[in-house]
């Protein structure tokens, strides 16, 4: 009833293609997140879902109507904005109210909406104030408020947590997807945050450079990512990425890059030559193993429960481990290192991945 | 929020089939193929589209230049070819002389007098107003008593009719007139200039008028500059050891650069247009002495009625004119486009 | 300290003097205003008058109309005052309303190109006095000419290009986002316009209707060359009794300035603070 289809979606600025023939099918009810760095099109996707700008060519639908043309009224969309929008010149009653009054709704009935939304957001006592008064946090539940009144099909959502401060932002991710599940509407998120979108994503898509990357949800996006875009994209620390060759062994094959030589487990068959590795950093284990590589420490970062270790073997970028915090590291320490055979995946040098 | 105890929304916010606080996309398309409102509204969604909406304002106005300016255009380039004095019959009639007009207007003394005139009067009053106004903006720059009164005294004479000042001046500036009685006060001698009949002292009372009233503007442009210098730089260039003149030359003068582009290009661009002043204070007199341009190519056309000759002579000054707009025109983009870059981090 | 102090003094010194400049003229008319005709031209001239008399504006603002023969003249302005005030508000709204309806469009769409407000200045900076003879050839032609339609629809185009300027900076204050939350909360174009930018810019829209105003208000040569007998405002009544320098009469004069000024001042000082912005063009820090 309210699903979303892109079908061929391409939007050009001059002649900048900032989305290149886009494909997806958001089924009813399904919170996808939009994810990418910042112009890699995908705010540019949502408002065009939202009839805030006209596709160049492709078309949209939502529910069982191709939407492409129509203007951004008639689409029944909910929408939060990154600067959340809300209307300075009314009181956040007004805000509320304003799209229902746009919609003709009885007074009566806006008096009652407004207030049962503004119960459920918690901000019944805000609603005498004027926007310029409320608090990040406040804001951003008026800004919800405000879209959820109408009950939209489809919510749309382009960044509405990057005003908040960190804390914050993290709580409101719990509270936006309990609202998902509440409202069981469709939404569709966009983010450059890759924690917001593994934290609340039913499926993510990963834009770059106006194309969809990969799409899935996101611990197979974590695990199995298409290429090196991806795989560079998600995880904190990021993954490692090695330059080096596949060689051949006897039997075996192995990985070799400046004092690094581990044993490639599974027969590989079309990768010999350069190739990239990449390996997460919770994937490196410092000790000493049959396969280990000896290695410096250089820096560490302590984040508490873990430590990150940078590892110097040779090469000119270190290697970096997330090990545990009862593991005592010191910089200087000499500490060989191996890396887990099942997790190691290849990249070829256009960065695309070699299965 | 946490509290997951209580439900966080009623049981209404959930979706229900067939509820009806939701409009199906189904129900909205067929609202758009089967309308069922009034023709207004269809022709206001059709207003709508961006691609019409985006134009409406320009019709009016685009139709306005339209018709305002592109038929005297082409009739100003047309009279000036003609011998027409609006004595003479209708222009429609009147004979072609080609570039007599153009030959005449060149020739004529009195004319390139007048030119050079409100050029000379420009070159006097433009820079007296910046540097007053420069002035007495630094002077109120920081707060002390009495700012405001200061500041709002200062504004008062921008906003006087100039046809009012230049008849207030007028009555100031007869020879037994307050003006003169000031001045024999200050000198302690009686002082009797005839501000209005002397050749010298009438062209010095046009630039007084213009530096009175145009002082304002300077000083007003001026103050919102100095107000609007952003103190970050000023501080920076504090703690990097800059003395008070060091800052004022190096960090404050380049930042109010876009400021004094305004305030050269409107006090110039004003002063080629001297009409008022000169014509309430002395009526051009004596003789010709403060006719400007404005003043001698409005009587070629009322006075004498030699339109033609007037038309010609208001094409040259066009195209003295224009080189000046479009250096004015660049400057103001060039500023404008810094502005914005800097706005952009 | 001794030097803080004494350049205080010094400060005060030479804003006294200029702001003597400023007000000397401006008192002398409004006391010319208030004079009897032995007071106007004496020497020593009186800075105060003896009996101060309202005899000056009852003469001017009874009805009538002006007349000036034999070197003797009477000036009543109800029908300039009239004229001009109708033939400003009315030019200075229209312009507003078209000029801030084309500042959106070009802030929203671009429309008309990026060059196009330049370009509207530039027809702007060009003297008035260029234009002026074949404009009255075409209003001849037009009938247009001694008529309120005539002297509208040039200071509806003088106007234009100010309010464009100044609104584009109103415009450009109000985040696109308000507009785009709008429409997809169901609101057309038009709407949007009403209830987002109209309030929100509301401020920017007096200051600069008041603003046009003045301009329109205190135009003289224009109004000189398109107006006759029919219409006549008060810069062109002040300019016809300017020209006979026998007789003069000060004191109704002065209270033509004294009322033309009036309304003005007390306008652009409702406006102070944004009056800048008028010829500011988008150049001014925030």
């Amino acid at each position: 009833m309210a699903a979303v289809r892109l079908e061929g979606l391409t939007k050009l600025f001059a002649s900048t293609r900032a989305v290149d023939a886009i494909d997806l099918a958001v089924p009813d009810g399904e919170f996808v997140v939009l994810v990418g760095p910042s112009g890699c099109g995908k705010t540019t996707t949502l408002n065009m879902i939202a009839g805030l700008e006209t596709p160049t060519a492709g078309d949209i639908w939502i529910g069982e109507a191709r939407v492409t043309d129509w203007e951004p009224r008639d689409r029944n969309l909910g929408m939060v904005f990154q600067s959340l929008a809300l209307f300075p010149h009314l009181s956040v009653f007004d805000n509320i109210a304003f799209p229902l009054r746009i919609k003709k709704v009885p007074e009566a009935d806006v008096a009652a909406r407004v207030q049962a939304v503004a119960e459920t957001t918690r901000i019944a006592p805000l609603l005498r104030k004027r926007p310029a008064t409320l608090s990040g946090g406040e804001a951003q539940r008026v800004a919800l408020a405000r879209t959820i009144v109408v009950k939209p099909a489809v919510f749309l959502m382009d960044e509405p947590l990057s005003s908040l401060d960190a804390k914050l932002r993290v709580e409101m991710r719990t509270e936006l997807k309990r609202l998902h599940a509440q409202l069981s509407a469709t939404f569709i998120y966009v983010t450059h945050d890759q924690a917001e979108a593994m934290t609340m994503a039913d499926r993510i898509v990963v834009m770059h450079q106006g194309r969809i990357h990969q799409m899935g949800p996101p611990l197979q996006i974590y695990a199995d990512p298409a290429n090196r875009f991806v795989a560079g994209f998600f995880g904190v620390p990021a993954m490692n990425f090695l330059d080096g060759e596949v060689v051949a062994e006897g039997s075996d094959l192995r990985f070799s890059a400046a004092g690094l030589r581990p044993k490639l487990p599974a027969p590989r068959t079309a990768t010999r030559g350069p190739t990239t590795l990449g390996v997460r950093p919770e994937h490196v284990r410092l000790g000493d193993g049959a396969d280990a590589s000896p290695a410096t420490v250089s820096l560490i970062e302590p984040l508490g429960d873990e430590t990150l270790v940078f590892l110097d073997y040779g090469a000119p970028v270190s290697l970096v481990a997330k090990v545990d915090a009862e593991d005592k590291v010191a910089v200087g320490d000499r500490r060989p290192f191996t890396l887990r055979p099942d997790r190691l995946i290849f990249f070829d040098s256009a960065g695309g991945r070699l299965r | 929020m946490g509290g997951s105890e209580r439900p966080p929304y009623p049981p209404g916010a959930r979706r229900a089939p067939g509820d009806p606080g939701r409009s199906s996309i189904d129900a909205q398309a067929t609202c758009r193929t089967n309308p069922g409102r009034s023709w207004i509204d269809g022709v206001l969604a059709r207003l709508e589209r961006e691609r019409v909406f985006k134009w409406l304002p320009f019709v009016p106005v685009q139709g306005l230049f339209a018709l305002l300016l592109l038929p005297n255009a082409l009739l100003l380039v047309y009279l000036s070819f003609l011998s027409w004095r609006i004595t003479r019959g209708a222009w429609w009639n009147a004979p072609f002389t080609g570039l007599d007009s153009f030959l005449g207007a060149l020739g004529d003394e009195r004319f390139l007098w007048a030119v050079g005139r409100t050029f000379g009067f420009a070159a006097v009053a433009v820079p007296l107003e910046l540097l007053l106004g420069f002035g007495l903006a630094l002077l109120c720059r920081e707060p002390f008593r009495g700012r405001r009164i200061y500041t709002t005294v200062f504004l008062l004479p921008m906003m006087i009719v100039p046809a009012v000042v230049g008849y207030d001046l007028s009555m100031l500036l007869i020879d037994q007139g307050p003006f003169n009685q000031v001045l024999s006060v200050l000198a302690g001698r009686p002082i009797t200039v005839r501000w209005l009949s002397d050749y010298t002292a009438a062209k010095l009372a046009v630039i007084g008028a213009d530096v009175w009233q145009w002082t304002a503007l300077t000083f007003l442009v001026f103050v919102s500059g100095l107000a609007g210098l952003p103190r970050d730089p000023i501080r920076a260039a504090r703690v990097m050891g800059a003395n008070r003149w060091q800052i004022f030359w190096h960090v404050e003068l380049p930042l109010l650069k876009p400021v004094i582009a305004i305030a050269v290009v409107l006090r110039s661009m004003e002063a080629l247009k001297i009409f008022d002043y000169p014509m309430l204070l002395t009526q051009g007199g004596p003789g010709n002495s403060t006719e400007t341009i404005a003043v001698y190519l409005w009587r070629m056309g009322w006075e004498f009625a030699r339109v033609s000759d007037a038309a010609a002579m208001s094409l040259i000054l066009l195209v003295v004119v224009s080189v000046y707009i479009f250096i004015a025109i660049r400057v103001l983009r060039r500023e404008r486009r810094r502005l914005a870059e800097e706005a952009a981090p | 300290m001794m030097r803080r102090r004494l350049f205080g003094v010094a400060r005060h010194a030479g804003l006294l003097v200029w702001m003597a400049i400023t007000l000397a003229p401006i008192y002398w008319m409004v006391m010319t205003s208030f004079k009897h005709s032995g007071e106007w031209v004496t020497w020593p001239p009186r800075w105060v008058p003896h009996e101060p008399t309202l005899i000056n504006y009852v003469k001017v603002l009874t009805p009538g109309t002006s007349t000036f023969e034999l070197g003797r003249q009477t000036l009543k302005i109800l029908k300039p005052l009239w004229d001009s005030l109708f033939i400003a508000t009315t030019a200075s709204l229209v312009a507003v309303a078209l000029g801030s309806a084309l500042a959106y469009s070009w802030t929203r769409f671009g429309t008309g190109g990026r060059r196009y407000p330049y370009n509207i200045l530039s027809i702007r900076m060009v003297p008035p006095i260029v234009i002026a003879v074949p404009f009255v050839v075409y209003y001849v032609t037009l009938r247009l000419l001694d008529t309120y339609t005539g002297l509208i629809l040039v200071y509806l185009a003088t106007s234009l290009p100010y309010v464009i300027w100044m609104m584009l900076a109103f415009i450009e204050e109000v985040p696109v986002e308000l507009e785009h939350a709008a429409r997809v909360m169901g609101a057309s174009r038009f709407r949007v316009l009403g209830r987002i930018v109209l309030p929100l810019t509301a401020a920017g829209l007096v200051v600069t209707f008041l603003f046009v105003f003045i301009l329109n208000w205190s135009e003289l040569l224009l109004a000189m060359t398109l107006t006759n007998t029919e219409v006549s405002t008060i810069p062109i009544t002040l300019n016809k009794f300017q020209s006979a320098n026998e007789g003069r009469d000060y004191g109704p004069q002065a209270a033509i300035g004294t009322i033309a000024t009036l309304p003005v001042v007390v306008l652009g000082f409702l406006i102070q603070k944004h009056l800048v912005r008028g010829f500011s063009f988008g150049l001014l820090r925030k």
